[in-house]
């Protein structure tokens, strides 16, 4: 898994977190992370969605490879040696009426504690695959110049993980580098976790610092857009804990964090 | 992360003829009839991946031999070139029916520039219309194999 590993036996066989655990999602731009307790799974049991076909609407202009700029020509079809970009709105049977931000982004929230995993699987599997937070922001990079699905590098194929933050819908670019249109399909697995923010700098100085288990993820941005970094503060309070350097003294790095969290 | 994806093309020549080359289709192949939306004569491996082809089955009511062809340059089919091409094996049929090889070693092709691919021709004494199944495997981020 790229985005996503633990210290401790934190993750179950799907790769999801288990209940009574700490997750951290980690911000790779500001080097701070968030602590959630994943207290419980609401959708324990049930954590595998076949989503169909990728939302690919026939309305997009997708952008060719080879200069041939295509568009979709059914719905959920990737055309040859195009990209596309796409939101993820709900599938039409399992919530056939969304509405606001939902309609735009399936794991879309507005809870402080609630947080999404997810897991995606795309068909076929040599789709490349990019993630944009939020959309239209591309985050992808290589020794900071931007990359991803329309370069040679800076993508992955068939596969996305990710963590979804309350109020912030996400974006996706697909890529087709194959000679012939392909009908696609996306597998989901994701937790749908009960969760509480830590805030006490004595518990995140031991998770951060890996003496209490817990899972990483790793937040996939470069840069923090001002959309989110307005989420994280109006649903949270505040914009991630800085992770304490190794050998970092643990009163030294409370005393330097202390105002910055929420009380 | 490394990626699998196993693809069973199913190749049928257009008409009885005594040569000609298949024209491959996949269950996921979005196929309308018209261009680009058609069966395709040459596989084009995505960039940086490769293809393992694993099986070849052959069927035909007369005698025929079947070419597996690669070629560097196969891209160029796509942008109205003629691309040259080097046969990797022969299946020759000797009577009707079928042949099917089934490689204990895949013939492992390497998509190298973007441009590298494959087609399946075949040539007869007499006029016919045989079929073929492919199984390739594409394979992504296998960096040490």
């Amino acid at each position: 898994m790229p985005y996503i590993y633990e210290t401790g036996k934190v993750l179950d066989d799907l790769g999801l977190v288990r209940d009574n655990n700490y997750l951290v999602v980690y911000i790779p731009p500001t080097n701070k992370a968030f602590v959630f307790w994943v207290k419980g799974r609401v959708n324990s049991g049930y954590e595998v969605l076949h989503y169909g076909p990728l939302p690919l609407l026939t309305s997009v202009t997708c952008t060719g490879y080879t200069g041939n700029n295509l568009s979709p020509p059914a719905t959920g079809v990737i055309p040859p040696m195009n990209y596309c970009e796409s939101l993820l709105p709900p599938p039409p049977k399992l919530i056939p009426y969304p509405s606001g931000n939902l309609a735009q982004f399936m794991f879309y929230f507005e809870k402080s504690d609630r947080l999404f995993q997810v897991r995606m699987f795309v068909r076929p599997k040599w789709i490349r695959t990019q993630i944009q937070i939020p959309p239209g922001s591309n985050q992808n990079t290589f020794n900071e110049n931007i990359v991803g699905v329309g370069y040679s590098g800076g993508f992955g194929r068939g596969y996305l993980e990710y963590v979804v933050f309350p109020g912030l819908i996400y974006g996706f670019v697909w890529g087709n580098d194959m000679v012939y249109g392909a009908f696609t399909s996306l597998d989901i697995i994701y937790g749908e976790y009960h969760v509480d923010l830590i805030t006490d700098p004595d518990i995140l100085y031991e998770v951060l610092t890996h003496q209490l288990p817990s899972a990483w993820v790793v937040f996939p941005v470069v840069r923090v857009d001002t959309t989110v970094n307005d989420k994280w503060v109006k649903y949270y309070g505040f914009t991630g804990v800085e992770v304490p350097a190794p050998g970092t003294p643990k009163q030294q790095w409370i005393n330097k964090v202390r105002g910055e969290l929420p009380r | 992360m490394e990626v699998r994806e196993l693809v069973t093309y199913i190749g049928a020549a257009t008409a009885a003829a005594t040569s000609g080359t298949f024209y491959l289709y996949a269950t996921h192949m979005y196929v309308t009839g018209s261009a680009p939306y058609v069966p395709i004569p040459v596989l084009v491996i995505p960039f940086g991946m490769k293809a393992k082809i694993w099986r070849v089955q052959v069927s035909s009511t007369a005698a025929v031999a079947v070419q597996l062809q690669f070629s560097p340059n196969a891209a160029t089919y796509y942008a109205g070139g003629t691309p040259s091409w080097a046969t990797l094996d022969t299946y020759n049929l000797a009577s009707p029916g079928e042949l099917v090889i089934d490689y204990r070693r895949p013939i492992v092709i390497d998509s190298r520039y973007g441009t590298e691919g494959i087609q399946l021709v075949f040539a007869s004494a007499s006029s016919v219309q045989p079929t073929v199944n492919v199984t390739v495997e594409f394979v992504w981020g296998d960096v040490e194999e």
